[in-house]
């Protein structure tokens, strides 16, 4: 990947030289749940869901999440999905180490790492499944955008 | 034993509940650059999409006028604005971006031209926009966590970039209308108030020191910054290593930016003032 990057960029014109990236590294997946109990999962953790943003070193960048207030199943059924002032993590190192918490309510805005160029972005939850909830497949989207606020 | 264990653990086994996400270690797109300059004389530029991943990816772009700005409590954020007003300078009415949607493939590079139109009538100066590229696997993945359930995923993911458009003479400069630091708890809250001049958009570093009255700065912060439209934003210092005493805080504000390319940058007088704050235990 390395190398088609570098071919990228020795083949674009001078202004072409910075690149932008996102890249979904794990799901958060609350797995099998119990019927009216309550599944969280913290941030950062291996369960959660987590992003690498590679970008300019320093660079100060806007992160929004667009999160669901429900799960859906293939027939339409729901299934509630929360997530709180401190679900939201991000962190210079891909596991995490040292993270500091976010809301992921709101929009972060967080300084990618010097050295790296990257900035890892965790997020966790909690899904509630009521006390007759139908079996099956719970899903949804969320929509990560990143910005950059510097230019 | 068996067969009761398994009616046992049938009712628990209700649901598996997945959300966001991406097939594991795939890459999204590559966006580059982050910021395209076009102009009068060269109203076309390319912004070039790069999938990384291991599978095809369908890509969107659309272009939406928006800017760094700051909300009342200082916070930097990045305003789109639907509704133009007199003092907005969008280029969106007149940009065009093609192909609009594309699907690219492992390792394929898909080149995204956008192009200005203006009115004739364009007064001198310096228009906006925001690229907005959305990518999302073309085969939605399928996780299989067990053998009694599946769970489908649907994430998408956005990088937004900026698009200049210039005409004619352009110039820029800030002018610091406020600089004050006070503490608040364990960290110094730094208000800074930027008004832009010029007609177009201000890029640089803002850079931030503090040290003793009479000595080198003990903790630094720089980040780029942007001034589209006047800005009052609240920086925060942590002072958790910062011993109790009376400290000068430098602040300085200059064209430098090693991000873009030095053709694009329009030269802007620089700012530094200082100030004494106290830091109390």
């Amino acid at each position: 990947m390395l190398v088609l990057a570098a071919l990228l960029l020795a083949s674009t014109p001078a202004e072409a030289q910075r690149a932008f990236s996102i890249r979904g590294r794990t799901d958060l997946t609350f797995g099998t749940v119990l019927r009216g109990v309550p599944t969280s999962i913290v941030a950062p953790s291996p369960e959660a869901g987590s992003w690498a943003i590679r970008g300019e070193p320093q660079a100060e960048v806007q992160v929004v999440l667009t999160l669901p207030a429900n799960l859906f199943n293939e027939t339409g059924q729901t299934m509630p999905v929360t997530f709180s002032a401190t679900d939201g993590a991000y962190s210079a190192q891909p596991q995490g180490s040292g993270a500091q918490s976010f809301d992921p309510r709101l929009p972060l805005i967080a300084i990618i790492e010097k050295n790296s160029g990257r900035l890892f972005v965790f997020l966790g939850g909690t899904a509630t499944p009521n006390a007759t909830q139908a079996a099956g497949t719970y899903v949804a989207p969320i929509t990560l955008t990143v910005s950059y606020t510097g230019n | 034993m068996l067969h009761f264990l398994r009616r046992s653990l049938r009712p628990a086994v209700v649901v598996l509940v997945a959300i966001a996400v991406l097939p594991v270690l795939a890459d999204a797109i590559l966006v580059a650059p982050h910021a395209l300059f076009i102009s009068h004389d060269e109203p076309t530029g390319d912004v070039y999409l790069l999938n990384q991943g291991e599978v095809a990816e369908e890509v969107t772009v659309e272009l939406a006028y928006g800017y760094p700005a700051t909300d009342s409590l200082g916070n930097i954020t990045i305003r789109f604005v639907d509704e133009l007003g007199p003092d907005d300078r969008a280029a969106t009415p007149w940009l065009r971006a093609f192909p609009r949607r594309a699907r690219v493939e492992p390792g394929q590079r898909q080149r995204v031209r956008v192009q200005a139109t203006p009115p004739a009538d364009l007064p001198d100066g310096e228009y906006w926009s925001r690229l907005i590229v959305t990518s999302r696997p073309v085969e939605e993945p399928v996780a299989v966590v067990d053998t009694a359930v599946q769970a489908g995923v649907t994430l998408e993911l956005r990088t937004v970039t900026s698009v200049t458009y210039r005409k004619g003479e352009v110039t820029t400069g800030v002018r610091l209308e406020d600089f004050r630091a006070s503490q608040v708890g364990d960290s110094l809250e730094i208000w800074v108030e930027a008004v832009r001049e010029g007609n177009a958009a201000f890029l640089g570093t803002l850079e931030l020191g503090l040290g003793p009255i009479q000595g080198e700065t003990l903790t630094a912060w720089r980040n780029p910054i942007a001034v589209y439209m006047d800005q009052q934003r609240r920086f925060t210092l942590p002072l958790q290593d910062i011993a109790p005493g009376d400290y000068q805080l430098r602040l300085a504000i200059s064209t430098a930016r090693q991000d873009i390319d030095a053709r694009f940058i329009l030269p802007a007088e620089p700012i530094e003032r200082s100030l004494v704050v106290s830091i109390e235990e």
